[in-house]
């Protein structure tokens, strides 16, 4: 880039944009995290909803996780779905994760460094799986899965996230291997290693940045999805924490503090793992963007 | 080596294996079932056989489908042009030197890192006619006055339905573009220096033509993801008003899900699979040449 400073209107201009951009990023969050701590009736209805501190409380963080008594019924069961999908999202999100990378990482080191048949298939369907819309296999998935007499379990959840993500992990670090040079592994092997030895031991161990970056987009992905989630539960019993919300909005008339405290909750964990690992998701980003 | 390169042939398949499976059923058998769906008469739980290409011509008869073919239209139209054009300048403003700027970078994350449910279910609230902070704050500065129903004109609708959707996706192609500009070797702008170009036409006659494929890359990215939006559309504005937001996906959804047709819903599913699919390729072929 041209690297000369800035100067005159142009340096305005700038600044002008960082601001804007601060302000879009922040001001949502401010405006989440107020109306979690204020009273129903400083919100609800008012033409301006206030925008400062009125006799904040943390009371709705402590009534979604069951600490102090919910005024209602509706609000009681309310905080209840919720606690009960933030479980079931922390189940899902993990035992998908877990296993894209088990599945992911392996195909990946066979598309990298193995020639065996059906490889360009078996690369070519792993691409396209990616791109298809989730709602094209929904209604096929369904049936597969109200025959096997699973749904509304964890199982349809783990199934359809394990195969989204895994996508991403073998493409991404399929790459990831290919930019190591294999004179680690040649080496290992002729020391004895067996292949899967130099992968477990070699290539593994110097690949942990993408392993890193790969298990955090999956996570993100499964704890945020949506759609199967959705129509493939009926009850609390496997519904996620975003499945939950959605309800809070339409079926539930709760306090917007409630409805807040949820979101903030919900949204913590995956801009918590943004901001603490940025390199790695920047870095797997690019990857499966500009790589391919 | 003949030994070895059974062993090769072996392990490989076998690692492939779970990976290959999980693929064959969850994508490439459905994707075979929704052909077949499509060409049965389903309503609810009731099947009444094969009805060769009578689905498809009943979604275009109704002219549902080319409403929502243009729907989508505009939103991917929408969502590619404000991305693409605010990616580029922020990404630009992102690769300046300026006190805070690795803060920043950072923050670009946030949006994208929430999930796209709870990114609608916080903007409906904001957006609220009545007692939403978007609208207090356009009360404020005297540009809204009584209540604004953003989700009640088709046109604005999709726009804010847009907005919204950028407001998530934007970071992605910031990020792309910014990994793209930093590949630019800095000596290419040293000569455009001694040739006296200003910054703008550095930026036409160096920085577009060197981020040609990176741009193209994020564009075909978004294109392909566009096709997924879902989460938005059903928490913001359920298809409506009229039929204004009814994207393939959704419209997918509502003939499959609400109107229990399952034939429909197939037959959209599948024109929908075919229109990605044709994106792909294009994509795929992009990669290949890059190769």
């Amino acid at each position: 880039m041209d690297n000369r400073p800035l100067t005159g209107w142009l340096k305005v201009v700038h600044r002008l944009i960082i601001l804007g951009v601060v302000l879009a990023v922040l001001v949502p969050f401010y405006w989440m995290g107020i109306m979690s701590v204020t009273p129903q009736r400083y919100v609800a209805g008012r033409t301006i909803p206030t925008m400062v501190p009125r006799e904040p409380s943390l009371v709705a963080y402590s009534q979604i996780f069951g600490l102090s008594e919910v005024p209602g019924a509706t609000g009681r069961s309310a905080a209840q779905m919720y606690r009960r999908g933030l479980v079931n999202s922390i189940v899902v999100a993990s035992a998908a994760t877990f296993l894209a990378l088990l599945f992911g990482t392996t195909a990946a080191y066979a598309l990298s460094r193995l020639r065996f048949p059906g490889k360009n298939l078996a690369y070519v369907l792993i691409l396209g799986s990616r791109l298809l819309a989730q709602i094209t296999l929904a209604v096929p998935m369904f049936m597969i899965f109200h025959r096997m007499g699973i749904l509304d379990t964890y199982l349809p959840l783990i199934i359809m996230n394990t195969s989204f993500c895994m996508a991403w992990v073998t493409l991404i670090m399929r790459n990831y291997f290919d930019m190591i040079d294999s004179e680690m592994e040649d080496a290992a092997r002729i020391d004895g290693c067996s292949r899967l030895g130099a992968f477990w031991r070699v290539l593994l161990p110097m690949s942990i940045p993408g392993v890193i970056s790969v298990m955090l987009i999956s996570f993100l992905f499964a704890w945020g999805e949506f759609l199967y989630a959705l129509l493939f539960t009926s009850t609390a019993a496997a519904r996620t924490m975003p499945v939950v919300m959605s309800m809070f909005l339409g079926q539930f008339a709760i306090e917007y503090r409630l409805l807040a405290a949820g979101l903030v909750i919900g949204v913590l964990p995956p801009v918590l793992l943004a901001l603490a690992f940025q390199r790695f998701i920047i870095s797997g980003l690019t990857q499966g963007g500009v790589k391919g | 080596m003949k030994t070895t390169d059974i062993s090769e042939r072996k392990l490989g398949s076998l690692l492939m294996a779970p990976t290959f499976l999980l693929i064959l059923f969850t994508a490439v058998i459905p994707i075979l079932y929704v052909l077949f769906l499509s060409t049965q008469d389903i309503r609810g739980i009731m099947n009444r056989g094969f009805v060769g290409f009578q689905n498809y011509q009943d979604i275009i008869a109704s002219g549902r489908l080319q409403a929502s073919l243009g729907a989508t239209l505009y939103y991917a139209f929408g969502t590619i042009f404000v991305q693409m054009v605010v990616g580029m300048v922020v990404a630009l403003a992102l690769n300046v030197e300026f006190m805070g700027r690795n803060v920043v970078r950072a923050l670009i994350l946030v949006p994208w890192a929430i999930p796209t449910s709870l990114v609608a279910i916080m903007w409906s609230r904001f957006l609220s006619a009545t007692d939403g902070y978007f609208n207090a704050v356009l009360r404020l500065l005297g540009l809204v006055h009584g209540e604004l129903n953003w989700f009640l004109d088709p046109w604005l609708a999709i726009t804010m339905v847009v907005l919204v959707d950028s407001w998530k996706f934007t970071p992605i192609t910031v990020v792309i573009f910014i990994a793209g500009l930093q590949a630019i070797p800095s000596s290419v702008y040293e000569a455009a220096l001694v040739d006296g170009a200003n910054r703008w036409k550095q930026f036409v006659h160096v920085t577009l033509p060197m981020m040609r494929p990176v741009i193209l890359v994020a564009l075909i990215m978004r294109t392909i993801f566009v096709f997924h939006a879902f989460d938005l559309i059903f928490i913001l504005t359920k298809g409506g008003p009229g039929d204004s937001t009814r994207v393939l996906s959704y419209y997918t959804y509502q003939e499959s899900f609400i109107f229990l047709r399952h034939g429909r819903g197939a037959a959209v599913a599948f024109i929908l699979f075919l229109l990605t699919a044709v994106i792909t390729l294009l994509y795929v072929r992009f990669m290949r040449e890059k190769d």
